[in-house]
């Protein structure tokens, strides 16, 4: 059966795009998610960063303070190789999702 | 990984919070930035990223929630379950908590005596760099002899180490009457001097509690001599009085001036632990000890060495040995040094020796024992618990808890039940180990022959006190905590009666010895008499004469309470010469005995006196000795062991009697019966009696022997004494009294300690078999009831019960037994050196007195530990029990 919830999408989305861009922080994370939905999808930016934290303490993500020129420094994160597999079995319980869904939804 | 994070979070909790304030505050102005760029008004702009972002402080809680809370959190929740469960079961949670403290207890407390005697740096300054000097011998002697030099020796260190800075020496302490200014002769007390070298104050102890410490002219040997007194001395003489720095001690005739005293912290430098009284430059030193100027002497060793390591230690170590090697071929000496160790000076000089590693090692593995069987117990009775928490557990299985997280949560209990037991077992060894100080001091002071110095070793715990008991608390919640990892296997409780038993066996069996040792202590004969024979150190003025020891030997025959007067070098008791010895075979050759022969030089009255039978041949005569004939009296031992089957007499022997290589011929004429000379604990393996020549001043004890009451008859000798010279001031001591109850002490001690931990060991594994046969029956319960519903008598169930639980019992402390064998035996084998005493006074393990008397009592405390439940199997009612079915 597919476990799913908006914390579980939350994750897929974060991981997905952290696979697509090699390091980014929290609001480019938001802006990357917004970009690459052609703005459909809009994360509720402040509940980004708890989930940021709890999937690094699981070992998915990690994190560097990183300063670049004439900015201000900020938190880079990563996917580790933890984080991938994790993004592999979110997806595959995605897509089990999605067809389901399409399975009932043309049940005549 | 991940709780390491969040410990690590939770410490740096402020630096964490900040961070996280940080990433959302660069947040909301990125996004601010961008809002400006995309046109807005910068307070749109603000108000926009706000919106998008949600409230920041509620954000900011819950990221913090994330990093410090989940792994914290389940802990507390952890711990609080822990706690309620240990006030759900009071009864329970009071004996474990009061076993492991007295398990706990029982191990810090020797662990700290260990501390204190091995590991606790001297109270001077800078005590991480002070080293002792000690040097190994080819000829392997132990003990004091490695620690001391003679002066002249000191002084050519002093003037040629360059790996170790302040060269300090001390002497031994030395006994002396004082009296005090303003004090007559009668009142004169018994006081403990050292001498020290000029730079021993400046370099070791800090400013002085009053006055000043000695000025380098004082250590001149022309200036007037002064002494510094210690602290426990002058609170206890002149109640801390400041007004006594200038004042006068008068010691054996001379004028002292005090012109300080060392702070209270300063307790000397230790080995052996004793404070002494004052201290005096080593220019001094003849008043101190008249008759015995060793100042000058090339080869009396008489200090030992403390120095400042300014180098490394293997160093500074091969200069010294260089040193000492190249001050021993000046000197001729014999007997080669062949290393010199610098180690971390400690209260005790031999705590690096081997017998003291394994005498501590041997205790320490008997002391945890005690908390093996506590531990043993705790695990009963967890596991009877565990039945009861079979049902809980596994509900919470169904309801989704891992494994990991209930063994957590277990190991939470047994580690909450193990740090209880610890913190009572810190107030147990808090008070055991003041006791044991008092206790300490008190025998110390009473000891005559160390005259009354203070004892200096300090027990209170200390930090490593502390992480020892930190470490034992948790090793033992651990390893009661693996019960839930038993409880899945199937044990049964018969692995636990096993240890009860072996652990009891051990240490009873223990006890039985180190007992049994006692009592030979108490009984032993010596040899030669010791309750009317009193000695006495004659100091007889500064140029000795033999012409005055004869002159009071002859006047106290001459009383009627004096059964005999005789001279040796030391009284019996007290460790003997070690020299080199040489035993002439029958074709000529000769053979070196190994590790050197023990001896005494003796008056020819010696043996009427001390009542030491010639048993074959005869006595040396008063003619021989004065022409100082090579004759001499040995042991029976002796003889057995060079001449067996031989006739001794006329056999001839060599010694180094001053250990220069000068050779003395010596022919046995007689064959004394054995005695316990140099250690009460064993029979002297090998004893010379050699006359003493008259006209040289070798000893100054003088034993006599007197008739009647021995208290009243000593009082007479004393006053005698006192009226042929005033400047004797003896302190007559019986041998009884002295030396023979210094040894007999110390297997006191050993028996005492020994039945302590019996005392513990025997109830706590009382109470364990106890638990796990209760423990058993209530499981067999419905069988028993089936059995006797069948026709079992009440007989045949009893006999069930107790052979269920007495064969592991049986067979655990046959595994006591056999491990108490292999200790005793590695005792005898290892820690029996010559001049080391024997505890157990040669007596064996498989003595079977010993044996049968301990299987006995083991097996009726485990019957009576078993019987109080089988009885209540016994009373089970076969229908009560049938109607279950």
């Amino acid at each position: 059966m597919a476990r799913n919830d908006l914390q579980g999408t939350l994750d897929l989305l974060v991981l997905k795009t952290l696979a697509q861009v090699p390091a980014l922080h929290g609001y480019g994370i938001v802006l990357h998610i917004q970009r690459a939905s052609r703005d459909i999808l809009q994360v509720e930016e402040g509940s980004l960063y708890p989930a940021l934290h709890r999937m690094e303490l699981s070992g998915w993500l990690s994190s560097e303070w990183v300063a670049s020129e004439g900015e201000r420094r900020a938190r880079f994160y990563k996917l580790t190789a933890a984080g991938r597999k994790q993004l592999d079995a979110a997806e595959k319980s995605w897509e089990q999702l999605m067809t389901g869904v399409q399975a009932m939804r043309s049940f005549a | 990984m991940k709780i390491l994070r969040r410990i690590w979070a939770f410490v740096n909790r402020s630096r964490v919070e900040s961070e996280i304030e940080e990433e959302l505050r660069g947040h909301l102005e990125m996004r601010a930035s961008d809002n400006v760029d995309d046109g807005m008004s910068p307070e749109q702009a603000v108000r926009d990223a706000r919106l998008r972002f949600g409230n920041p402080a509620a954000m900011k809680e819950c990221v913090q929630a994330v990093d410090f809370a989940l792994g914290l959190e389940s802990f507390l929740a952890d711990l609080r379950y822990a706690l309620r469960g240990c006030l759900r079961n009071p009864g329970i949670t009071v004996v474990a908590v009061l076993t492991l403290a007295l398990g706990i207890g029982v191990n810090t407390t020797f662990f700290a005596a260990f501390d204190g005697i091995a590991l606790k740096p001297l109270p001077v300054k800078d005590a991480q760099t002070l080293v002792r000097f000690e040097q190994w011998m080819q000829s392997g002697t132990t003990g004091d002899p490695q620690f001391l030099v003679s002066w002249p020796e000191y002084l050519f260190f002093r003037a040629h180490a360059q790996a170790v800075t302040d060269l300090m020496a001390a002497s031994r302490l030395i006994s002396v009457v004082g009296i005090p200014e303003g004090a007559t002769a009668e009142n004169g007390i018994s006081l403990q001097g050292q001498v020290v070298s000029d730079n021993y104050f400046p370099s070791l102890a800090g400013s002085a509690a009053a006055g000043r410490y000695f000025l380098p002219e004082e250590s001149q040997p022309a200036s007037a001599p002064a002494m510094v007194l210690s602290y426990p001395f002058w609170r206890r003489q002149f109640q801390a009085d400041s007004a006594v720095i200038g004042k006068t001690l008068k010691v054996n005739g001379q004028v002292f001036t005090i012109i300080g005293v060392a702070p209270r912290e300063f307790i000397g430098s230790g080995a052996p632990p004793l404070v002494p009284d004052f201290w005096a430059p080593a220019a001094m030193q003849s008043y101190l000890e008249p008759g015995h100027a060793w100042l000058q002497q090339t080869k009396d060793a008489q200090v030992q060495l403390l120095a400042r390591l300014n180098s490394n230690r293997s160093q500074a170590e091969a200069e010294m040995l260089l040193l000492v090697e190249q001050w021993g071929q000046s000197q001729q000496r014999t007997d080669k040094t062949i290393a010199v160790t610098l180690n971390r000076a400690t209260f005790f000089g031999e705590t690096n020796a081997l017998w003291f590693r394994g005498v501590v090692a041997m205790l320490m593995g008997v002391i945890g024992l005690i908390l093996l069987i506590a531990c043993a117990n705790l695990t009963n009775m967890l596991m009877a618990r565990g039945t009861m928490r079979r049902h809980e557990i596994a509900v919470r299985r169904a309801l989704g808890a891992t494994r990991k997280r209930l063994l957590r949560q277990l190991l939470t209990e047994s580690l909450v039940l193990g740090l209880l037991g610890g913190a009572c077992g810190l107030l147990v060894s808090f008070w055991a180990s003041h006791l044991l100080q008092v206790v300490l001091q008190q025998l110390v002071q009473s000891l005559a022959v160390l005259g009354g110095a203070a004892f200096s070793i300090d027990l209170t715990p200390d930090l490593r006190v502390f992480a020892y008991t930190l470490f034992l608390s948790l090793l033992t919640g651990v390893l009661f905590g693996m019960v839930p990892a038993l409880q899945f296997s199937k044990s049964d409780g018969t692995s636990a009666l096993k240890v009860e038993g072996a652990t009891a066996g051990q240490q009873i069996s223990c006890a039985g010895l180190l007992l049994q040792g006692l009592r030979r202590s108490l009984s032993v004969d010596p040899g030669f008499d010791i309750t009317n024979v009193f000695f006495v150190g004659l100091n007889t003025g500064p140029q000795p004469s033999a012409e005055k020891q004869r002159q009071i030997m002859d006047q106290l025959r001459a009383m009627p309470e004096v059964a005999g007067v005789a001279a040796s070098i030391k009284p019996p008791g007290t460790g003997t010469f070690g020299r080199q010895a040489l035993i002439e075979g029958n074709n000529g050759a000769e053979v070196a005995v190994q590790g050197g022969a023990l001896g005494d030089i003796v008056s020819p009255d010696y043996f009427q006196t001390m009542e030491v039978p010639i048993v074959r041949g005869r006595n040396f005569t008063r003619e021989e000795a004065e022409r100082a004939a090579g004759v001499a009296v040995v042991s029976a031992a002796t003889a057995r062991r060079f001449w067996p089957g031989e006739d001794p007499l006329g056999k001839r022997f060599k010694l180094d009697l001053l250990s220069n290589n000068n050779w003395q011929q010596f022919e046995v004429v007689g064959v004394a019966r054995d005695a316990r000379n140099a250690n009460l604990t064993r029979l002297d393996p090998v004893f010379f009696y050699l006359p003493e020549p008259p006209n040289q001043f070798l000893g100054s004890t003088l034993l006599i022997r007197v008739k009647g009451d021995p208290g009243r008859s000593a009082r007479a000798v004393v006053d005698a004494l006192n009226l042929s010279d005033p400047r004797l001031q003896p302190d007559l001591v019986s041998l009884e009294d002295g030396h023979m109850r210094l040894q007999r002490l110390l297997s006191q001690m050993l028996a005492v300690f020994a039945l302590l931990l019996a005392g513990l060991a025997v109830p706590l594994a009382g109470v364990g078999i106890y638990g796990v046969v209760a423990y058993l029956v209530s499981q067999r319960t419905r069988e028993i009831g089936i059995r006797m519903a069948l026709g079992a008598t009440r007989g045949g169930v009893l006999r069930l019960i107790l052979r269920q639980s007495m064969r592991p019992v049986a067979i655990g402390a046959c595994i006591g037994f056999v491990l108490s064998v292999a200790a005793s035996s590695a005792l005898h084998a290892f820690l029996v050196l010559p001049g080391v005493p024997d505890v157990l006074f040669g007596l064996s393990f498989l003595d079977p007195e010993v044996f049968v008397g301990l299987s006995l009592f083991l097996a009726g405390v485990a019957l009576a530990a078993s019987y109080i439940p089988a009885r209540r199997a016994m009373r089970v009612d076969p229908m009560a029990a049938l109607r279950y079915e």
